[in-house]
């Protein structure tokens, strides 16, 4: 924890209203505005540590106002699969050891993250011989250097997945002409899943928060479905690849504290999980909050959530300067900050760094003292 | 009241100091319990109240990656158990949400408000030990800790193939000291491993046959080097077992030739229940737990839980994956299948218990035979393996179930009969738990079999961890709802609500170790696996409220 009152770094000042202040003005500024609000929104929170992530629900819980990560439109396909079916899955080193087989639909995990293949795919001595498949959903390309290729049409991406589901399960399919999608044949559907249904251990790879021109929300839910069906003699896992951050951190914290990872609404002073209704990307985009909290950048919130921000009171937590928030208070930046971060298999990680003498707050400092200044006014 | 208290005229009962329902006063000083006060002192009259130590969960899940897991495949299970922040006198209770699988900061409050005062979470992969760490921490009221797994791991495997004792004990310290773990825990010893290794959902490791991949690695091998290891590091709990194939009928067989296999080793045999089946020649499932008793009943150095199965919502949550796939295929229920890289699974499935279901009315009689025909109590836990065979909420309900004859010839008879025909329940056990058997199975025994001298007993110098309950008819109704709760001297609970947050310690061993096994691991890891081995290690400073115990070894 950083001393209170000793000084940001050069040119890092805490602004309210456009102007410099002290920290302790822009806290109190910030607890004034989250206060007087009647709906605060607590969103961000990609690249923060699952520290102040902690404080974060905290707060959230104090305000009685909604918290959602700001990823969590996003990631709403993965999740509702999730809780529809459940997954199939495994860490990437599993991947790494075991996998025969590699599919990536619609992804190039580099692009997503950078020398994810070196980091956790590296061949392992004495490891199986493994065959990669590309995967082209329309423009959403998997990896250039793939063994084979296939392509789909975005429009048709469920139906061939379905289709593939049958083939697995050994049903016959008798489709009309045109029921597979464009340069797919029944012959070729058959090879596809023969070689999935004899997989003794292959890894579908797909992107779990795509943009929205990318999204296909039933993607998740066909693989992971497929995967399943498979099992009578394979073992086919789905991986979510998810971008550089700490997304899933934010999942586990609002997991354990309150019981459900995402778009959760504290307004009756409970936990109501209501996605899709009371997230980030809707209260913002259909006037459902009168004040913002955004702990870190914006990026991952959708086009007309972020637009929304200008005009919202917003209290901004580190993140690139940001123009518009009424109070602004910088932050160490992620890489500067100790603490604990999840991969996007689940898996905890430790960020080791020693204490310098001169440091910005963290996220946590500032926010484990917005939730005093909440607390001395009452709350709860 | 976290000063001097003397709590005055309660009925104290406290098997491991041989005090059975005797009227005396229990002093307070700082948290622990002392021998006398001088007069003058602040008193609370708890004169016609029974007073045990606070009570003591050897096996549970709560903490973790599945456990999170199993909140977020079901958030429609809890939606209408939820708990909003309440302010207090002093301070304020989180909210969250209830249900089989209570969100961290209920869990806390929940098994305080049921006179619970310690909690071992007893599966924890060493990947997942950071996460596990990081909700006990959020965990109020208990003191807490976990066994972390091993027994499945690569690391080990090599070892056993190539190196000798020395290596492994090596390896079992540094597993334990890395995860800042309590105890070593094996689940479905090599099970997890050669399951992991095959395509087919039905593969099974004999308990003499070698898991695929090494040279000799067996089951046996397995047990027998950790349990060996364990008690070579003189760690305070000994090898905490999940025998192999859990829930399958037949596997008392494997569940004896376990035990067998242990040659005189200590042991906590965990949840007993699931591995005590027979099959009948029609290929039926029959009830095995006299011959798991007779076997405990000879030899002193194993103790089990139970892991009773409570009829209603339970949620399947393993390393053991074979056994979650079976009960999904079993019910077409939504489940979740977890491989972790070079040491695990996780497997989770909802599911629900029914009396009138064969298998389920006879897991519910083997795990009453085990507790009923068990003739040491020290040596038998109450646990329902929470929330495997249902919530530790039941746990006062499962009290009832043993202390009252009446009341359970009136759930005998809504079990399936064709189940209890052939248990000793059908002879008409009339076994009844007294109230210092109670106090046994639920504090005094877990507590020693976990090498915690201050827990579980209420002597000069032990934790002033005291529960006191209002005596009444209604046992179940006496034991879900304590009159008060005191946790290290202070009181948190008035009847049965939290009236102070406190947060306990978490408990782990110190077990020295060389650096060589550090660096072999290292090695290994870095070869095969995708974390590097210091993110294995939890840091000092993650645990704010850590309490060390030496290994004796």
């Amino acid at each position: 924890m950083s001393t209170p009152g000793r000084p940001l770094p050069e040119g890092a000042s805490a602004r309210v209203d456009g102007a410099a202040a002290s920290l302790d003005q822009a806290l109190a500024a910030a607890a004034e505005l989250l206060l007087r609000a009647r709906r605060p929104l607590v969103t961000g929170m990609a690249e923060a540590t699952v520290e102040a992530q902690r404080a974060a629900v905290e707060l959230a819980e104090l305000l009685q106002g909604v918290i959602d990560p700001a990823g969590s439109a996003a990631h709403a396909g993965a999740a509702a699969a999730f809780r529809t079916m459940g997954e199939v899955t495994a860490t990437l080193g599993e991947a790494r050891a075991r996998a025969e087989l590699l599919v990536y639909w619609g992804v190039d995990p580099d692009a997503v993250y950078p020398d994810f293949h070196a980091h956790f795919l590296a061949p392992v001595a004495g490891g199986p011989v493994r065959r990669t498949l590309a995967v082209d959903v329309g423009a959403a390309r998997g990896p250039a250097g793939a063994d084979q290729r296939l392509a789909v049409d975005p429009d048709r991406e469920v139906e061939l997945l379905w289709a593939l589901r049958a083939a697995v399960r050994g049903r016959r399919l008798a489709p009309p002409p045109d029921a597979l999608p464009p340069g797919w044949s029944p012959a070729r559907l058959r090879e596809l899943a023969g070689r999935l249904a004899a997989c003794r251990y292959g890894v579908f790879f797909f992107e779990a928060e795509p943009p929205a021109d990318r999204r296909e929300p039933l993607r998740p839910l066909a693989l992971g479905a497929l995967a399943m069906d498979a099992r009578a003699g394979a073992r086919l896992r789905v991986l979510g690849v998810r971008p550089p951050g700490n997304a899933a951190g934010a999942e586990a914290v609002l997991t354990w504290q309150t019981g459900f990872p995402a778009a959760v609404d504290f307004a009756r002073g409970y936990p109501r999980f209501a996605p899709g209704e009371h997230d980030a990307a809707t209260l913002l985009a259909c006037a459902g909050t009168d004040a913002v909290l955004l702990v870190g950048g914006a990026g991952e919130l959708p086009p007309a959530a972020r637009a929304a921000l200008t005009r919202l009171p917003l209290v901004a937590i580190g993140g690139p300067a940001a123009a518009g928030a009424r109070v602004a208070i910088p932050t160490r930046v992620p890489e500067q900050t100790p603490g604990s971060c999840y991969r996007m298999d689940g898996l905890p990680l430790r960020r080791r760094i020693p204490e310098t003498e001169m440091s910005a707050p963290t996220d946590e400092d500032v926010l484990r003292r917005l939730s005093a200044l909440v607390r001395e006014a009452g709350r709860p | 009241m976290s000063g001097r208290l003397r709590i005055r005229g309660g009925r104290v009962y406290d098997p491991a100091n041989g005090v059975d329902g005797e009227v005396r006063d229990l002093c307070i000083e700082d948290g622990r319990i002392v021998a006398a006060l001088p007069a003058g002192v602040p008193e609370l009259d708890a004169t016609g109240l029974v007073l045990m130590a606070g009570g003591v969960d050897i096996h549970c899940h709560i903490a973790g990656p599945k456990v999170s897991l199993a909140r977020r495949l079901s958030p429609e299970r809890r939606r209408r158990d939820v708990v909003a922040s309440r302010a207090l006198e002093d301070g304020y209770l989180r909210a969250g949400t209830g249900g089989l699988v209570p969100s961290s900061f209920v869990t806390g409050y929940r098994y305080g408000g049921m006179g619970y005062t310690t909690a071992f979470e007893a599966a924890v992969p060493p990947l997942g030990a950071r996460h596990a760490h990081q909700e006990l921490n959020d965990t109020p009221i208990i003191d807490k800790g976990f066994y972390v797994l091993i027994g499945n791991d690569d690391f080990l495997f090599r070892l056993l193939d190539t190196a000798g004792e020395d290596e492994v004990r090596e390896h079992v310290a540094r597993t334990a000291a890395d995860a800042r773990a309590y105890a070593l825990k094996v689940v479905s010893p090599g099970g997890i491993a050669a399951w992991k290794a095959s395509p087919r959902p039905d593969t099974r490791l004999g308990f003499d046959e070698t898991v695929p991949g090494t040279r000799a690695v067996t089951p046996r091998r397995i047990v027998s080097a950790v349990a060996s290891a364990v008690d070579a590091l003189g760690l305070p709990h000994p090898l905490h077992l999940h025998c192999n194939d859990l829930g399958m009928p037949g596997n008392a067989d494997v569940t004896l030739a376990t035990m067998r296999a242990l040659e005189g080793r200590r042991a906590h045999l965990a949840h007993l229940q699931f591995h005590s089946y027979g099959r009948a020649p029609d290929g039926r499932p029959t009830s095995r737990a006299r011959e798991l008793v007779e076997y405990l009943n000879e030899h002193p150095e194993l103790t089990c839980d139970v892991g009773q199965v409570m009829f209603g919502e339970a949620t399947a949550m393993t390393a053991d994956t074979r056994v979650a796939e079976l009960l999904h295929r079993l019910t077409g229920h939504k489940w979740i299948d977890l491989d972790v890289e070079l040491e695990s699974g996780c497997g989770i499935v909802p599911f629900e218990y029914r009396p009138k279901n064969y298998m389920h009315a006879l897991q519910w009689a083997a795990g009453l035979e085990l507790f009923l025909l068990a003739r040491d109590p020290w040596q038998v836990v109450l646990s329902t393996d929470h929330p495997n065979g249902g919530s530790f909420l039941a746990y006062p309900r499962l009290i009832r179930l043993l202390m009252d004859r009446a009341f359970r010839d009136e759930e005998l008879k809504r079990v399936n009969p064709a189940a209890l025909a052939g248990t000793a329940l059908a002879d008409g056990l009339a076994r009844e738990y007294t109230l210092s058997e109670i106090a046994i199975v639920t504090r005094a025994g877990p507590a020693r079999q976990l090498g915690l001298p201050r827990k579980g007993q209420l002597g000069a110098g032990a934790d002033a961890d005291i529960t006191i309950y209002a005596p009444q008819a209604d046992i179940e109704a006496m034991f879900a709802t304590p009159r008060y709760l005191f946790k290290g001297g202070e009181l948190v609970v008035e009847d049965g609500q939290i009236v102070r947050e406190v947060y306990g310690r978490t408990w782990q061993v110190a077990a020295p170790h060389g650096r060589e096994v550090e660096s072999a691991f290292a090695r290994f890891v870095a070869e095969r696996g995708t974390m590097p081995a210091d993110q294995y290690r939890v840091d000092e400073d993650e645990l704010p409220r850590a309490e060390i115990v030496a290994a004796a070894g």
